[in-house]
């Protein structure tokens, strides 16, 4: 007997199967096990933009195969925009995190927020949707990263660093003239490592490692 | 501040703004350990867990970290090496040895790394210069 599986589709991370080429915004609902289905928001995400799908929409897997699907209790999509791009989403605020993975954007990449006068959001952020307008979301390249010195986050400009800016971020009160920093570096651009001597400059990136040890100048 | 005889292992991912004493912190996602001075003078002494820098093993009795922590810039100029948790105070150290000890970081940060023969009469030499002199 062949395999009358035709169509697969993830919903919320989960793959769920189905023979039917076209299926309802409810019969998604109820075969993610989504009851009852009325209660739930389902949100469909394409390339780079994402809506909201009615109980009786129809979805053609055969226009969109490997659709993924993310559900939310509640009966409110939120509008908003991400690069100029519609978007809809099932619950009054979406992570930064959410926004990267979903809109595909690089994670070098910054993202601001367009209403509140370029306001960076945060990595590990979030974005308020339930307010008055609509949200407009945008990313740029960053102008700041965030390293690891010694162990601790700092926030710099993105740009060269030299030997004594990074040994500073380390030791504010550093003394150039009696001792000396020895400075190690990981994960730089295209995962550069190595050593950071007096003279030297070097590219940092986001989530670049940094360790500083202090010794006596000989 | 006292000095300490001990220090207590705690792993993060983020270490600390302030340090307490008597406290190894360990982030191994930052290749990095801190801990202040052993002897309570305050300072902060950082090991980068990195080929060049430190080695930092972790045992039951707690975290044992190689070469000494030689802290000769220091006031204090305290010297100890830790080992299973427990610090074993090694004497101050003469300039000489001091020196030769840099000169062999700067052979393995940037000089061609030792190989065969050559390498193990490094380790032998750092060795003698460490505890003998």
């Amino acid at each position: 007997m062949p395999d009358v599986t035709n169509f697969t589709f993830k919903l919320d991370g989960r793959v769920v199967a189905t023979n039917d080429a076209i299926i309802s915004g409810r019969e998604v609902r109820a075969l993610g096990g989504l009851d009852p289905a009325s209660d739930y928001i389902l949100i469909q995400i394409a390339d780079r933009t994402s809506r909201s799908i009615g109980l009786e929409e129809a979805i053609d897997f055969r226009e969109m195969p490997h659709s993924e699907f993310l559900s939310f209790q509640g009966d409110r999509a939120f509008s908003f925009t991400v690069n100029e791009r519609g978007w809809e989403w099932g619950s009054a605020t979406i992570s930064a995190a959410d926004i990267y993975r979903y809109a595909s954007i690089d994670e070098d990449l910054e993202l601001i927020l367009d209403s509140a006068g370029d306001t960076v959001i945060p990595a590990d952020g979030a974005v308020t949707l339930g307010g008055q307008g609509v949200e407009r979301i945008r990313s740029r390249e960053a102008k700041t990263v965030v390293i690891k010195v010694n162990g601790r986050s700092r926030t710099v400009p993105r740009r060269k660093h030299s030997y004594r800016e990074i040994a500073l971020l380390a030791y504010p009160d550093a003394n150039f003239e009696k001792f000396k920093y020895t400075i190690t570096y990981l994960k730089g651009v295209h995962g550069a490592e190595g050593d950071l001597v007096e003279g030297e400059n070097i590219e940092v990136k986001n989530g670049m490692v940094f360790n500083v040890r202090r010794s006596d100048k000989s | 501040m006292a000095r300490v005889d001990c220090l207590t292992t705690v792993f993060v991912e983020d270490i600390p703004e302030q340090l307490d004493d008597g406290v190894l912190y360990v982030s191994r996602q930052c290749h990095v350990a801190l801990h202040n001075c052993a002897c309570g003078c305050g300072e902060e002494v950082s090991t980068p867990l990195v080929p060049t820098e430190y080695d930092l093993v972790m045992e039951d009795e707690g975290a044992s970290i190689w070469p000494s922590i030689g802290n000769h810039d220091f006031p204090c100029g305290s010297h100890y090496i830790v080992k299973r948790g427990r610090i074993h105070w090694a004497g101050k150290m003469s300039r000489e040895q001091i020196e030769a000890g840099r000169a062999y970081d700067r052979l393995l940060k940037r000089g061609a790394q030792p190989k065969g023969l050559r390498a193990i009469l490094a380790w032998i030499k750092r060795l003698w210069i460490k505890f003998i002199g």
